[in-house]
């Protein structure tokens, strides 16, 4: 939904064939390490590094060629996983941070109670 | 028309109290701070409505005594809540104006306006303010203007984010995104101190304002601004200080004078303008007087309050935003000693036990303060506005890495709260994770979306629901994909696949419990024209009266002079002297009700008179 209003008009922006390769380079990655051009012995200072200036070149509002907005979100769950000590170390070992179940879904929603305890704490004024 | 193409973009801070509008100057390379027709920086969100007129801004609050029934302000309050929610039970206990559930639980503000009983969602009050603050940049800009950016307080929620951005639709504005008030009010900062800009600088941002309390904490390098964490409180500014000064004089009124004024709509207004008066005296003073002449039953009120007693008062709020400012800290998982500046903004923050619970608390004496709390948040709208906008030169490089406030998650078996994305995700953002059903040979799954931090699901904020329906007979744990994706503007939209089918379902969280539709948007849009429409012919009208005023008085000056009264044949003298009489009873008369054509052919006949026997003799 680039270049949308969000009252539906459309933004008419230009990019450049960099930003295009650049976005191309990104989709063709999958590898968190790559996708931030970085070596697996990386600091976390580079990788925040890498991580601001791929931002600068790859965020929506600064890249308008189409795709900058999976290209970015791309980027940043890369970052995310990364510059946390925790989900780095997993995906060091296992290639994956989140792919287990989480939960089970049930095929109604149920009634919806209506708690209204939780909120008449404070005070009137 | 040619010229909204140029897209020239403004900055709206939209507040509750104040709005704010701003723009940048590419040939100044600096921001404008808009002032209104009063030359204030800041405009009052209200909304006033009387037997003839609607007025915003300054005109609506300077009349807000005499007509406290029909004036509205608090928008902000109501704006993606619905009527049952207990914040806005509690507010409606303290504003003059009315307010009833509507379709959808939808609180609605009902008011007399021409005679006639209206009713008003908080999304059209806002896109009348909307409008105001679009008409005071057009008037200073000298073009239409069409694009802005709207600020939000960076703890609004979903409903509440949509809900501000229909009021922009129906203001008939183009709004290229909404963007949090603390962020915003942190460009204006960076920018200002760029110079010294040289490392990477962590800055914690505290925003108290008119309704909204919110603290984000920003680390800047370079041209980046990433938010790190947020946190705040969506019912907490200067509006419930005042509430709480208000209280504190009803009591002492009651226990002095023997009454009881809180069922007196006008005496509580003016006590509550004499208040706010005395809240900002007491940031320079010890102590403030407060002075209401007839203020209930021919009373003359005058009390004073210390400073001292204020912060007694008010102690209660202010230890909830140092609550919320560990929480951020918290959640940004950084120490405080490691924040390089805290920055004051909104009007709220000029309070000296603010300041110096902050000073305690962060141990330093510097508070920057080198912003202007009130005008911040629209100079970072209107820097935003313009990197958003096509061929505007000279802006700041710089790019916004903003976050979500509250945590988005699905229910899954057992009221629990799956959380997909967690608060503080950089935004934008998607993830996709794969659940799995409840029941065996289950063949559909209901996706509902929540929005909170609560672990029973429903105990949090209730965004939509939709269901993927069409499965194949499989046991239980058979998984689909559910997929949350945020865009710039923190909206939210969600999707659910079943893998082996194919199946597929998808929802922007829109239309649901309280967001208008599109057609209900297209019908107030229609509506506010109507009213602008108005406003313009009593405008007009106005004008008119005005100069048949003029006229009146000059022929009628003529008239005394004897010399020039005599040269006049006696039909004449007779016509000019009905015309003047006339032109008295329409100013004065009950005729104000007659059409605008009545008054325009007058003025039209006056002026020939005039100009037939008295100009040349000037």
């Amino acid at each position: 939904s680039r270049g949308e209003r969000l009252n539906g008009e459309r933004s008419h922006a230009s990019y450049t064939e960099e930003n295009v390769r650049l976005i191309r380079e990104i989709k063709g990655k999958s590898d968190y390490y790559a996708i931030l051009g970085l070596e697996k012995s990386c600091s976390v200072e580079e990788i925040r590094k890498a991580y601001r200036k791929l931002s600068l070149k790859v965020h929506p509002d600064k890249n308008k060629a189409p795709g900058s907005e999976d290209a970015f979100k791309k980027v940043s769950k890369a970052f995310k996983c990364l510059s946390d000590d925790g989900s780095r170390r997993m995906y060091d070992q296992t290639g994956t941070v989140d792919d287990f179940d989480h939960g089970e879904v049930n095929a109604f929603r149920r009634r919806r109670r209506r708690t209204t305890t939780a909120t008449t704490t404070r005070d009137f004024f | 028309m040619a010229k909204e193409d140029q897209g020239l973009a403004i900055g709206i801070d939209l507040g509750t109290t104040y709005s704010c509008v701003a723009v940048w100057r590419q040939d100044h390379c600096r921001v404008d701070i808009i002032h209104n027709d009063q030359g204030h920086n800041t405009t009052p969100s209200f909304v006033a409505f009387t037997d003839q007129e609607r007025m915003i801004g300054n005109a609506a609050k300077n009349q807000a005594a005499t007509n406290p029934q029909n004036t509205v302000f608090d928008a902000k309050r109501l704006i993606g809540r619905k009527y049952s929610d207990p914040v806005v039970q509690k507010d409606m206990m303290l504003w003059p104006f009315k307010v009833v559930a509507g379709a959808n639980d939808k609180p609605m503000i009902t008011l007399n306006y021409k005679g006639k009983e209206k009713q008003f969602c908080a999304e059209e009050i806002s896109s009348m303010v909307l409008v105001k603050m679009r008409q005071i940049a057009e008037d200073y800009l000298e073009t239409k203007v069409k694009n802005a950016v709207v600020t939000v307080p960076a703890y609004f929620n979903d409903s509440q984010r949509k809900s501000t951005i229909d009021a922009g639709t129906i203001a008939g504005l183009n709004i290229i995104r909404i963007i949090n008030e603390p962020t915003a009010a942190a460009i204006a900062y960076g920018l200002d101190r760029r110079i010294n800009c040289a490392g990477e600088r962590n800055i914690f941002i505290f925003d108290l304002g008119g309704g909204t309390f919110d603290v984000s904490i920003l680390t800047i390098k370079g041209k980046i601004f990433q938010v790190k964490a947020t946190a705040g409180n969506t019912h907490l500014g200067g509006e419930d200080i005042d509430n709480r000064m208000v209280n504190y004089f009803v009591e002492k009124i009651k226990k002095e004078k023997k009454v009881h004024i809180s069922g007196n709509p006008r005496a509580l207004r003016r006590l509550r303008s004499a208040c706010e008066r005395a809240k900002r005296t007491l940031s320079h003073a010890v102590s403030a007087t407060i002075e209401v002449d007839g203020l209930f039953n021919g009373i003359d009120f005058c009390s004073s309050i210390t400073r001292a007693k204020f912060e007694e008062i008010n102690m209660e709020l202010f230890n909830q935003c140092m609550e919320t400012i560990e929480r951020c800290l918290a959640d940004a998982k950084m120490e405080k000693r490691s924040m390089h500046d805290v920055v004051l903004v909104g009007g709220s923050s000029r309070i000296p036990k603010v300041q110096e619970l902050l000073q305690d608390f962060f141990e330093r004496k510097d508070l920057c303060k080198s912003i202007n709390p009130d005008e911040a948040v629209a100079y970072g709208a209107a820097v935003q506005a313009a990197l958003l906008s096509v061929g505007i030169k000279n802006v700041p490089d710089v790019v916004l890495l903003d976050v979500i406030p509250l945590s988005l998650g699905i229910e899954t078996k057992g009221d629990i709260m799956s959380v997909m994305i967690p608060r503080n995700t950089t935004i934008p953002v998607k993830r996709t994770l794969p659940y799995g059903i409840a029941y065996d040979n289950q063949s559909s799954v209901e996706i509902v979306v929540y929005e909170g931090e609560r672990t029973r699901a429903s105990e949090n904020n209730l965004l939509g629901s939709f269901s993927l329906s069409g499965f194949p007979k499989a046991p239980r744990g058979h998984p689909f994909d559910v997929c949350f994706a945020i865009d710039e503007n923190g909206i939210l939209s969600v999707s659910a696949k079943e893998k082996t089918t194919g199946i597929s379902n998808k929802i922007i969280i829109t239309n649901d419990i309280g967001r208008l539709s599109t057609e209900e948007i297209y019908r107030m849009i229609q509506k506010a024209e109507e009213y602008k429409a108005e406003d313009k012919k009593f405008l007009r009208k106005a004008e008119t009266i005005n100069k048949i005023d003029y006229y009146a008085y000059k022929i009628k000056k003529a008239l005394e002079n004897e010399n020039f009264s005599l040269k006049l044949w006696s039909e004449d003298r007779k016509k000019i002297s009905s015309a003047v009489t006339k032109a008295t009873e329409l100013r004065d008369g009950d005729e104000q009700e007659e059409e605008i054509d009545v008054f325009e052919d007058h003025l039209e006949e006056l002026i020939n008179l005039f100009e037939r026997f008295f100009e040349e003799s000037d």
